[in-house]
């Protein structure tokens, strides 16, 4: 039961997907809009019984290449979670729990890290680059340098690692 | 393999193009010192000379263009003129100019090929005003840029003997040179891993070199000498010095290329500029930046597979449920302890595909 409903939750989730992929290639039809505001109104029913299986297939087979095309920058990426503040994002493929994710300052995205120690010294070794939503437009780093009120539990959570230094080996 | 008669031909600048021409694989270094360097002032620094037959035909003739385009390459010209009006015997200018079209041919055959950052190069040159080329007058093509237009890519594009050329080469074609520091030194003592390190540490110390960390990969690989992989020099590499290899792109880079070549981030937002900390115990491994950690890692799923492999009989919807299965895998795991909550409170159902797409679509509507 509770796999069935995490099936349908997903086939949810990938038409939405499907249908923002196909909205900003071939720009929205009416039908499809209208569908889509059904969606998002019930989504836990959704309207994937309502749409048919062969009208399903068949928009698939319009829209994969277009799918698969934006899956294919996200290839090898690896999805995580992170452990404070529950951000949603992806990583580099060795990515594993433990890692780290910085933003280096001047840098133009948010880079992975692994913590290693070595004769008691401890120091980074350098991953690759990550995506994190949330903190992707400057969020993190406007906590640091002016203390606006909505990002304060962010502050508070970095606050101890203010411009820390990163060794990378 | 250095070539001690680069000097000469700088001093004699009619005779730069001549050496070009005889010695075809040594133009772009020749180019550095001989054409695009002097005219900035006259050449102090030794010379970058490149290793034997270290760029492949189609460079050089762009680089023979360009050579051709600055002031060393128009002497030269002058001194083509038709014979009689100058002092070159006749059959040494009909020599030349056999020569010339030759190079013009293969020239001609490069064009088309995947080197748009030395056509760009050559672009620069010919649109600038010899005295403009002078760093800060929007003639800059800064080291940290070429590598990575030249590394950046999928197929390889740059081939050298000697793989210390992967960075010597570059330093006649960049304007940075001379904030670089970058010695260019071919003797043994000098090790591939040495070489990219100090390079690595120059770059990243200059404006806008940070972009340099979107470059190293995992596994590390080193194109060697005679461009067999060398496994030892990897493995001396520390873990933010890329290889100078052709490296895929990274993803960031590749969604600002979906989107009509604007960049979609700035996590870092006001954050002043990037900052390399000398490192006190002088261990040359180590690299010391300054940043802030944002979070641990707590939970990981499978990776993204790509696209739909070619003749699968899946519409492609069953291929993708997968990932959105393991994606909702994700959202049910609750954090430890969730201390904060996202700074935008994004709904659920929107971050899964705006984390899928990169954001590239909230990008466009806004």
């Amino acid at each position: 039961m509770e796999s069935m409903r995490k099936l349908r939750r997903a086939a949810y989730l990938i038409e939405l997907w499907r249908r923002i992929i196909s909205e900003l290639q071939n720009g929205t039809s009416i039908e499809e809009n209208s569908a889509m505001q059904e969606m998002q109104t019930d989504p836990e029913l959704g309207s994937m019984e309502r749409l048919g299986a062969s009208m399903k297939t068949l928009l698939w087979q319009r829209d994969a290449p277009l799918c698969g095309n934006r899956l294919e920058v996200m290839r090898d990426k690896r999805p995580f979670r992170t452990k404070e503040m529950g951000l949603y994002g992806v990583g580099p493929r060795l990515t594993q729990p433990g890692d780290v994710i910085v933003l280096f300052r001047g840098a133009w995205t948010p880079y992975m890290l692994r913590p290693r120690g070595d004769r008691g010294e401890s120091y980074f070794e350098f991953l690759r680059e990550a995506y994190c939503h949330g903190i992707m437009d400057g969020e993190a780093a406007a906590g640091q340098s002016q203390k606006n009120a909505s990002h304060l539990k962010i502050t508070r959570q970095l606050i101890t690692v203010h411009n820390s230094n990163f060794a990378l080996r | 393999m250095p070539r001690a008669y680069f000097m000469e031909a700088v001093d004699q600048r009619s005779r730069s193009l001549h050496y070009s021409c005889t010695h075809g694989w040594a133009a772009l270094g020749s180019l550095g010192s001989g054409s695009s360097k002097s005219i900035l002032s006259p050449l102090k620094a030794p010379c970058s000379s490149c290793g034997d037959k270290i760029i492949d035909a189609k460079l050089f003739s762009l680089a023979h263009s360009v050579i051709l385009m600055t002031f060393a390459g128009r002497r030269a010209l002058a001194l083509l003129s038709p014979p009689g009006g100058t002092n070159v015997p006749q059959d040494e200018y009909e020599a030349q100019s056999k020569r010339m079209t030759e190079q013009n041919k293969l020239f001609d055959a490069a064009r088309d090929s995947c080197l748009e950052s030395l056509s760009r190069l050559r672009r620069r040159c010919q649109s600038m005003p010899a005295d403009s080329i002078k760093k800060g007058n929007g003639g800059d093509y800064p080291l940290g840029e070429l590598v990575q237009d030249l590394y950046s890519t999928e197929t390889p594009r740059v081939m050298a003997t000697d793989p210390r050329d992967r960075i010597f080469a570059l330093l006649g074609l960049c304007t940075d040179r001379g904030e670089l520091e970058i010695l260019t030194d071919y003797t043994d003592a000098q090790t591939i891993d040495l070489v990219y390190n100090q390079a690595s540490r120059a770059i990243l110390g200059s404006k806008g070199g940070i972009r340099l960390l979107e470059l190293p990969r995992f596994p590390k690989t080193v194109i060697g000498h005679g461009g067999v992989a060398d496994e030892a020099a990897a493995k001396r590499l520390p873990s933010w010095v890329p290889g100078f290899k052709h490296h895929p792109r990274s993803f960031a880079r590749s969604l600002a290329e979906a989107s009509r070549n604007q960049w979609l981030y700035s996590p870092v937002g006001k954050l002043p500029k990037a900052e390399i900390i000398i490192n006190s115990s002088g261990d040359l491994r180590i690299l010391s930046l300054r940043g802030i950690l944002v979070d641990s890692i707590c939970f990981t799923n499978e990776t993204w597979k790509g696209a739909i492999p070619a003749g699968s009989k899946d519409a492609g919807h069953g291929f993708y449920l997968h990932h959105f299965t393991e994606v909702e895998e994700l959202y049910g795991i609750s954090p430890d302890e969730p201390r904060g909550k996202l700074p935008n409170d994004t709904p659920r159902d929107e971050l899964a595909y705006r984390v899928m797409l990169g954001d590239v679509i909230y990008e466009h509507n806004s």
